[in-house]
C-alpha cells in the first residue's frame, strides 16, 4: 500500500472516530440533567 | 513552472486542512450543544439529531470537496481528495440512515417511518432519505451497473443539489437546535457559502474559462492508436503552471460534430516550454477515439494542473525507478523531459511494459535520452506479445523482473513512481510493497474511483 492510500485510510478512520465521538458525547451530555433526577427518583423509590 | 509542495511541507498544511474539516463538520453539533446543553429528550432522540447535524454538514462539505480547488488538493492530489470525498459520503450516508431510527428508537413508537399522515416537514426528511438512497446508490454501484460517467455526473449533480435543499428546509422547519438564535444565522450561512463555492465552480469559471481557450497548434500520431495534441496558450494569458507529471482537465472545442465532453489527460510535455502544454491520448473510448480527428486550429479549454505524481516534489529521492504500463508512460516523459532540459543528474530506470513492440511510445526520444546520459536513464522495454526476433524483456513487470534489475540491497535507496492500468498498478505496488519498498517511497496516481 503506497503511503497516500495509507494517508488516506488513517484520515477516514480519524473523522469516523472523532465523529461517532462528538455524536455519542454530545447526547450524552446534553441527557447528563434527565438521568441525574431519574437517578434521584430511583434512589427516593429504593 | 508552479512552485512545487514538498513532501514534509505537504504533510504539514495536509494536516491543517484535516483539522480544519473536522472543526466545520463538528461545528453546528458543538454550537447547538453548548446554546443549549440541556434537553428533555432521551439519549437516543439526542444522539439521533446529532447523527443529522453531523452528516448534514460532511454533505455540506462534499461540493467544496469535488470542486477541483487547486490549493485544496495540493497537498493530497485531486485522486486522493476524490477518494476522500466519496469515503466521507459514505459515513454521512450511515449517519442519515440512522437518524430516523434513533428518533423512534427513543420514543418507543415508529410512526416516523411508517406513518402516512405525517406533517410536509417530515415528508421532506424522508425524500431527503430518499434522494441520499438514490444518490449512494448510482455512485457505489456505478461500475456494477455500468452507468456511463457522463450520465452518472450529471444525475449526481442534480440529486445533490436537490438532496441539500430538501435537508435545509427539513432541518430549518424540523430541527429544534436549529430554531436557537444563532443556529438560525449560522445554518442559511453554511448552505449560502456551500451554494457560493458550487456557482463559483460550476457557472463562474467555465465563463472564464470560455474567455481563456487554448489552440491547438499540433497533432502527432505516435503509435497506430495514439496521438499527441499540442497546445498553445492564448494571447496575453498568464504562463500556465504544472509541474511535470501532472495532469490537467481538458475540453476540446472541434466543431464538425465532434464530441467536446470534459476529460482529464496527463500532460507529457515539460514545463520547461513556457506557453506549451501537450497531451498524449490513447484511442480507448468513445471521446478518445475521435482524437486523431482533432486538427491545428481547433480550440481547447484546460484547467489543471493537479496532481503529487511528479518527482520535483521529492527533491531527497536520488535514485529513481519510473514503472509504466503502456499510455501510462505519459507523466514519465513529461519528467524525463524535464530532467533532460533542467540537466538533472538524478539515476533513472524506466520499466516500461506493453502488449505488442508497435505499442511503444516515445521509443526514440526515450532511446535518444538514455544516450545522451542527462540524466542517467537506463530503459527496459517488456512484452507480454513479443514477436520472435524481440530482443527486450518479455512477459510483465513482475517481482522477477524488478529484482533482476534492482537489487535486493539498493531496493532501501531507491523510489518507485508507478503509473500503468489498475490491475497491473496495484500489483506492482503489492510486490514493492511485498520487497520491503517504504510506502514514503511508492508513488501511484489512482484515477480510477
Amino acid at each position: 500500500m503506497d503511503a497516500r492510500i495509507r494517508y488516506l485510510v488513517l484520515t477516514v478512520t480519524l473523522v469516523v472516530i472523532v465523529a461517532v465521538a462528538a455524536i455519542l458525547a454530545a447526547a450524552w451530555y446534553r441527557t447528563r440533567e434527565v438521568r441525574a433526577a431519574s437517578e434521584v427518583v430511583h434512589s427516593m423509590r429504593s | 513552472m508552479a512552485m512545487p509542495m514538498v513532501a514534509r511541507k505537504a504533510r504539514w498544511i495536509g494536516s491543517f486542512y484535516l483539522f480544519l474539516y473536522v472543526a466545520a463538520v463538528l461545528t453546528p453539533l458543538l454550537l447547538a450543544t453548548a446554546l443549549r446543553p440541556q434537553s428533555q429528550d432521551g439519549f437516543l432522540f439526542n444522539a439521533g439529531q446529532n447523527c443529522a447535524l453531523v452528516g448534514i454538514a460532511i454533505l455540506l462539505l462534499n461540493p467544496v470537496l469535488g470542486a477541483r480547488l487547486k490549493w485544496l488538493e495540493r497537498p493530497f492530489g485531486l485522486d486522493m481528495v476524490f477518494r476522500f470525498h466519496k469515503a466521507v459520503a459514505w459515513i454521512a450516508v450511515v449517519l442519515l440512515a440512522m437518524h430516523p431510527f434513533l428518533l423512534s428508537w427513543d420514543e418507543g413508537i415508529w410512526t416516523l417511518l411508517t406513518e402516512a399522515d405525517e406533517p410536509w416537514n417530515i415528508w421532506l426528511g424522508r425524500a431527503t432519505l430518499l434522494v441520499v438512497a438514490a444518490n449512494a446508490v448510482t455512485s457505489g454501484l456505478r461500475p456494477h451497473i455500468r452507468l456511463d460517467f457522463r450520465a452518472w455526473r450529471s444525475t449526481h449533480n442534480i440529486l445533490v443539489l436537490t438532496l441539500l435543499c430538501l435537508a435545509f428546509v427539513h432541518s430549518y422547519e424540523t430541527g429544534t437546535d436549529l430554531r436557537l438564535q444563532v443556529m438560525r444565522f449560522v445554518w442559511p450561512a453554511a448552505f449560502a457559502a456551500i451554494a457560493t463555492v458550487y456557482i463559483y465552480h460550476r457557472v463562474l469559471w467555465s465563463l472564464r474559462m470560455r474567455r481563456h481557450r487554448w489552440t491547438v497548434v499540433d497533432v502527432r500520431k505516435e503509435t497506430h492508436n495514439v496521438h499527441t495534441v499540442t497546445l498553445k496558450s492564448p494571447r496575453g494569458d498568464k504562463r500556465y503552471d504544472y509541474l511535470p507529471g501532472q495532469f490537467q482537465f481538458m475540453r476540446l472545442y472541434r466543431g464538425r460534430g465532434l464530441p467536446r465532453e470534459e476529460h482529464h489527460f496527463t500532460v507529457s510535455s515539460s514545463p520547461t516550454r513556457e506557453g506549451i502544454a501537450a497531451s498524449t491520448i490513447k484511442q480507448v473510448g468513445d471521446f478518445t477515439s475521435t482524437i486523431g480527428q482533432t486538427r491545428p486550429g481547433d480550440m481547447a479549454e484546460i484547467r489543471g494542473a493537479y496532481g503529487r505524481f511528479s518527482y520535483v516534489l521529492y527533491p531527497e529521492e536520488e535514485d529513481l525507478v519510473f514503472i509504466a504500463g503502456g499510455i501510462g508512460i505519459t507523466p514519465f516523459m513529461s519528467m524525463i523531459r524535464h530532467m533532460r532540459d533542467k540537466r538533472e543528474e538524478r539515476t533513472v530506470l524506466l520499466l516500461y511494459a506493453n502488449r505488442h513492440e508497435q505499442d511503444i511510445v516515445f521509443r526514440d526520444e526515450i532511446d535518444g535520452v538514455a544516450r545522451l546520459q542527462c540524466p542517467c536513464l537506463t530503459v527496459v522495454y517488456a512484452l507480454s506479445d513479443a514477436h520472435a526476433g524481440w530482443t527486450g524483456e518479455r512477459g510483465r513487470i513482475d517481482r522477477q523482473l524488478i529484482l533482476k534489475y534492482c537489487l535486493p540491497q539498493d531496493l532501501a535507496a531507491k523510489a518507485f513512481y508507478v503509473c500503468a492500468p489498475p490491475r497491473m498498478a496495484t500489483e506492482i505496488v503489492g510486490v514493492l510493497t511485498d520487497l520491503g519498498v517504504g510506502s514514503r517511497r511508492i508513488h501511484c496516481e489512482r484515477f480510477w474511483l
